[in-house]
């Protein structure tokens, strides 16, 4: 049903594309099928979807959720473009601490699937930039936190983001590694 | 969490119009549009199993669609930018509605979604360019994927000359999907 299951940098982390189909209506384009189980050997269901329309500049990350609470991801971005970036939590994976990065937009009509125990974000690139989430548990506001944007090895393509306050105040590396949610 | 989405029935048995909760702040806009406990009160037990999204051209007519047993599905819509008349026909024969149509406006300014089960037919009508977003709680099966025409159903579209697929102008009408009762068990009910 995608067009390519690429594996990322991340172990775990994957590039999907979707099939697009056009006509004289306009086109559709597929984002979820859960034949991702088999194909890549992940077992979840999706329980919650949102999405988030960002200005141009914003950042909004890094996130994740904590055991028992923690979950696979899925972002694909509908309208616009942004710089996706991801960093590994697990203390015992093979590439632990490793950040990457790379754009996914409504051209390019990519999508990135993200195992529990990463941390997640995203810088807009466009104005507005739409992006749409599926994840594999609800919202736990009590097991939600994240990580400092400017302390996860990403180089931002903006020095000078729109950050919420909650953003701002997001703790360390070193701060997240010695919780050991994951090891 | 559980009232987080406002709800209330439409004219089908079993239809729903469900609010998306929105928070806005100096960054844009935060949109929740799917969560499984808010569905299981609503007395859904609606298995996220396939999504897909379109942009459509402001006159298309997209549908109506169903899929038949035993790949019939439950359909959740939203309209994410721009504006579409919604419409839904009841093909189940025991349905206190069976053989009746229903429409909603679902646009990007009242963030609102439709939820339909099994044996509905559903289509839309794009007021304005629209991207739409469709999940079902089963996958495509093309053997099994059905429809009905949209302009023999009774539904009244807000225009009179809209833009259709090939595929969608030979579709049939309700009448042979109702006395086939296709849509019979309890279950559909």
């Amino acid at each position: 049903m995608f067009k390519e299951y690429k594996p990322l940098e991340i172990d775990g982390c994957y590039e999907l594309t979707s099939n697009s189909f056009s006509d004289h209506r306009g086109v559709l384009t597929k984002i979820w099928h859960s034949e991702i189980y088999d194909k890549l050997g992940v077992n979840f269901k999706i329980q919650e979807s949102y999405y988030s329309t960002s200005k141009l500049g914003v950042l909004r990350g890094m996130h994740f959720q904590i055991p028992p609470h923690d979950q696979y991801k899925l972002v694909c971005c509908l309208k616009g473009e942004i710089q996706d970036a991801m960093i590994d939590l697990r203390e015992g994976s093979p590439t632990s601490q490793k950040s990457i990065d790379l754009v996914i937009s409504s051209t390019k009509k990519n999508l990135v699937l993200i195992p529990p125990g990463i941390a997640h974000g995203f810088l807009s690139l466009s104005d507005p930039a739409v992006v749409l989430y599926m994840a594999s548990t609800t919202y736990a506001p009590d097991h939600d936190t994240g990580l400092h944007w400017q302390d996860c090895n990403v180089n931002w393509k903006n020095d000078n983001p729109i950050i919420s306050a909650k953003d701002k105040e997001l703790p360390k590396l070193q701060e997240v590694l010695n919780q050991k949610f994951w090891d | 969490m559980t009232d987080i989405f406002q709800y209330k029935p439409l004219a089908l048995d079993g239809c729903y119009e469900i609010q998306q909760r929105v928070m806005e702040d100096e960054r844009g806009m935060f949109v929740k549009v799917f969560h499984t406990e808010i569905y299981n009160k609503i007395g859904v037990d609606f298995n996220f199993a396939e999504s897909y999204y379109s942009f459509s051209k402001k006159n298309v007519i997209r549908g109506l669609h169903f899929q038949l047993p035993p790949h019939e599905h439950y359909k959740m819509i939203y309209c994410l930018q721009g504006k579409i008349q919604d419409a839904m026909v009841d093909l189940r024969r025991n349905s206190t509605t069976s053989g009746k149509n229903a429409s909603v406006i679902l646009d990007d300014q009242q963030r609102n979604m439709a939820l339909m089960p099994p044996g509905i037919a559903h289509g839309f009508l794009a007021l304005e360019e629209s991207i739409i977003v469709c999940v079902t709680s089963t996958v495509y099966a093309p053997e099994h994927d059905s429809g009905v025409h949209s302009q023999k159903c009774g539904i009244q579209w807000q225009i009179d000359n809209p833009i259709l697929s090939d595929k969608d102008k030979t579709l049939p009408t309700i009448q042979g999907f109702l006395q086939d009762k296709l849509f019979n068990s309890p279950a559909n009910n």
